[in-house]
């Protein structure tokens, strides 16, 4: 590093401050649209990840003809008896359509006798009696749709026998929680039986746990044997599939902005081919006062350094501003669905050095690539050339 | 140091500032991750809740590449633009996956 | 293949440097065939001004490459959650045999890669382009290797199925589960091989003492070899505080501080400088005691901190694994 080149490469630099400000905030604009969409993917996927061990070990679905269908009580029992297995909970869930407002919400029902109140006094914003009657709690999205619908304090779902059950509002979910539950609305299993027509007996899937975490394979096989018709979902499943989802749209996403780059990759090898007179004259003077072929590129590679150093800069606080103070304008449309239903979530914070390492790897090498020809055309031109 | 360096140095100045200003407020507001957790627990359902419309299924790790059509994640005959989703991989695989050892 | 952008990246980057040495090669073929110091002509001169342009090319280049195969080995640890069995990159490289090539390919292109920058240095230092036509020939063998590289890199990121199910590191380092010359390797005693490790450290410890110089950069020959199979016996048990994990990827992973990095990185630097005083002596006939410092220097760290992990496991457990 040579100081007075640096300082030099600067003075350059800032008489031409605003030609070389449309590259450096072309490349900040890129660098941050780039940025932005993988920062928000990796922290969907952060969150997510970081519930999953809070999920059962392992699901079972009993498949009949390729479709999902409700598992026998008895199933529940038989599992029970598996050695290593520490929990196993019959599970009551399904998908209700609410025509009104065109979305589907996810009921999901809980045992009772589970000493659930210390938990959802924690996660419900305002907290009724749960254990007295008809009641639900619902995610925050589901009680924007209710309210929109002026059901302020309970909610008439009609039953596939067309019956109306009409179940009060006991609270909501944190909004913190939005991600996961902003859909889903939680009552007794008895109350969500009677709402999905589940008769008694039977169970949407079964969720087990495993007591010792190396046992799962194990315990998977067993009860693959036992049960032939069975689907068997473990939590490295699950996280497999997080992590899949999300890459492969930001892959999508960055495969699909190569043409961008492609395009700003031909507007620096523009801009750095058309030196003007002056420029080339400066070179010609530096090169006549004893300037090497070398020290102009050198010059030239702090100059084009420093522009890249603050364009990165700006883009990822540009990225990060657009995510998480603004809360991601357009970004969110990616990721989410069409539905009315979308969820207000505040993505995770995740500082993320690979992220950063994709877009640096990405618009570097293009920057250099498009300006070293330009750039050593004009260091190796002969002094007497443009002298004259 | 040559004087008129001095306004890119306000400029280096500002932008490690606001760099730095933009960052520790990211970082104070950090999610209550025990909320998140608890309700995860309770509700003990997989996946975000980012689409729930009829065709997209909101578990959809729940789904596999064998599904019928409009169970299963990947709805290829559909709108296969709008929600882009690849099922687990290794789905294929089936039972030759070996168990991990640690 | 897989669509993450971590691929991707590798790739877009990649294609981008192919094209920057693509450029070198061709302006080094023409300074093999016609550069003449001692000749006038405008051919000549516009042939020095091109070798300026290869030479800016390849310092870049260098510069992303290294940032690139550090990359790489985060990617190969990105993509094993995908791969059935994969614990790690282990398993990812071993999916497929281009894997193992691949590898070994990326770590000969940035040693090439680096000397060939040695050899730029000298040869700017000179005056009279007396390095020229050598740093010329040897910059055909960067592109040779750097083509196959990326070549190899498509091969093997195109064959890696996610439906084929691979070994995990487990089985990888077993030597119960290899067979021929690979499970001999493996099967040596851990002590044995530390000795050896050891043994290969003390008596470059001692060449440089004893000034002999040329049998310390044929000793970085055999060190590196040496430190890569020592690790594997009988560092990596410790690192992963696991009597019967051996891995030599595992422990670039976010569990183990990211400490493969450090070690990989010192492991490079130290042998390369050792390599790069026998380059200069041998082929560029400069002797140059600054690279045996700073070679001994990076090869002494590698050491402390490697044998930090079995002393601080026995510190605290009191057992040898």
């Amino acid at each position: 590093m040579n100081r007075k080149l640096l300082e030099y490469a600067l003075l350059f630099l800032m008489r031409r401050v605003w030609k070389n400000f449309a590259v450096f905030s072309v490349l900040a604009f890129i660098s941050m649209v780039t940025l932005a969409v993988l920062l928000y993917a990796s922290a969907i996927k952060k969150e997510l990840i970081s519930t999953l061990d809070r999920l059962p070990d392992i699901y079972l679905q009993k498949m009949e003809a390729g479709r999902m269908v409700p598992v026998e009580e008895d199933r529940v029992y038989e599992i029970g008896a598996i050695p290593g297995i520490s929990d196993v909970i019959g599970r009551v869930w399904g998908y209700y359509y609410f025509r009104n407002a065109g979305v589907n919400f996810t009921v999901v029902g809980v045992e009772e006798g589970y000493a659930y109140s210390r938990v959802l006094e924690e996660i419900s914003k305002e907290f009724l009696d749960f254990e007295d009657s008809d009641v639900m709690i619902v995610g925050e999205g589901v009680y924007r749709i209710l309210r929109q619908n002026y059901y302020k304090e309970y909610f008439n779902f009609i039953t596939p026998a067309g019956e109306f059950v009409k179940v009060k509002l006991a609270g909501t979910f944190s909004k913190e929680a939005s991600l996961e539950s902003s859909d889903t609305i939680l009552m007794r299993n008895e109350l969500a039986r009677r709402v999905l027509n589940l008769p008694a007996g039977k169970f949407t899937d079964i969720s087990i746990y495993v007591s010792n975490p190396i046992e799962i394979p194990t315990v998977t096989s067993k009860l693959r044997t036992l049960y032939p018709d069975s689907r068997i979902i473990t939590r490295a499943d699950l996280e497999t599939s997080y992590k899949n989802m999300f890459d492969y749209k930001s892959g999508l996403f960055l495969a699909m902005s190569m043409g961008t780059f492609m395009a700003f990759f031909i507007l620096l090898y523009e801009k750095a081919s058309a030196m003007g007179r002056e420029q080339k004259r400066e070179i010609g003077v530096l090169k006549a006062l004893g300037w090497s072929s070398y020290d102009i590129m050198k010059m030239k590679f702090y100059e084009n350094g420093v522009i890249l150093f603050f364009a990165l800069f700006w883009g990822i606080v540009g990225a990060y501003a657009w995510i998480y103070v603004f809360d991601a304008p357009f970004i969110e449309e990616l990721f989410r669905g069409y539905s009315v239903l979308k969820p207000e979530f505040k993505p995770m914070v995740v500082f993320d050095f690979a992220t950063v390492a994709i877009l640096f790897l990405v618009i570097a090498p293009l920057y250099l690539a498009a300006a070293l020809i330009p750039v050593w055309k004009a260091a190796v031109t002969d002094p007497e050339e443009v002298l004259r | 140091m040559n004087r008129r360096v001095l306004p890119f140095l306000l400029f280096l100045l500002f932008s490690l500032f606001t760099g730095a200003a933009l960052f520790l407020k990211i970082a104070a507001v950090e999610k209550d991750r025990a909320a998140i957790a608890e309700a995860v627990f309770l509700i003990k359902m997989p996946d975000g809740s980012l689409a729930t419309e009829a065709h997209c299924i909101r578990h959809r790790s729940f789904g596999d590449l064998f599904q019928i059509f409009g169970a299963g994640p990947s709805l290829p005959p559909y709108f296969p633009s709008d929600f882009i989703y690849s099922p687990p991989r290794y789905i294929n695989a089936g039972a030759l996956i070996e168990p991990q050892t640690p | 293949m897989f669509l993450t952008p971590e691929i991707l990246t590798l790739f877009i980057a990649d294609t981008l440097i192919l094209l920057l040495v693509s450029i070198g090669f061709l302006v080094s073929i023409q300074i093999l065939l016609k550069f003449d110091y001692t000749q006038d002509t405008p051919a000549q001169y516009a042939l020095e001004k091109r070798a300026v342009l290869v030479s800016a090319l390849v310092r870049s280049a260098l510069f992303f490459k290294i940032a690139l195969f550090f990359f790489f080995l985060y990617t190969l640890d990105a993509v094993s959650g995908y791969i059935p069995g994969a614990m790690c990159a282990a398993g990812v490289v071993s999916a497929d045999p281009t894997g193992i090539t691949l590898m070994v390919l990326k770590s000969l292109g940035l040693y090439l890669f680096s000397l060939w920058i040695v050899a730029d240095k000298e040869d700017l230092k000179s005056k009279n382009y007396r390095y020229t036509k050598l740093k010329s020939a040897l910059f055909i063998a960067v592109f040779i290797t750097i083509t196959a590289e990326y070549a190899y890199e498509y091969l093997f990121f195109s064959s890696l199925e996610p439906s084929k199910v691979v070994s995990c590191c487990g089985a990888i380092f077993d030597p119960l589960k290899n067979s021929g010359f690979y499970s001999a390797l493996l099967s040596i005693s851990p002590w044995i091989a530390a000795a050896i490790f050891y043994a290969i450290f003390i008596s470059m410890a001692i060449s440089v003492l004893a000034r002999f110089y040329g049998l310390y950069a044929l000793l970085n020959l055999i060190f590196l070899p040496v430190a890569v199979l020592t690790l594997i016996l009988f560092f990596s048990p410790y690192i992963y505080e696991l009597p019967t994990h051996r891995c030599l990827f595992c422990f670039l992973q976010k569990e183990y501080a990211y400490a493969g990095y450090f070690i990989y990185m010192f492991l490079f630097l130290g042998t390369f400088f050792g390599f790069s005083y026998g380059f200069k002596k041998l082929l560029l006939k400069i002797e140059d005691r600054g690279d045996i410092k700073f070679s001994m220097l990076f090869n002494a760290l590698l050491v402390i901190i490697l044998t930090a992990y079995p002393l601080v496991y026995y510190v605290k457990n009191g057992v040898w694994l």
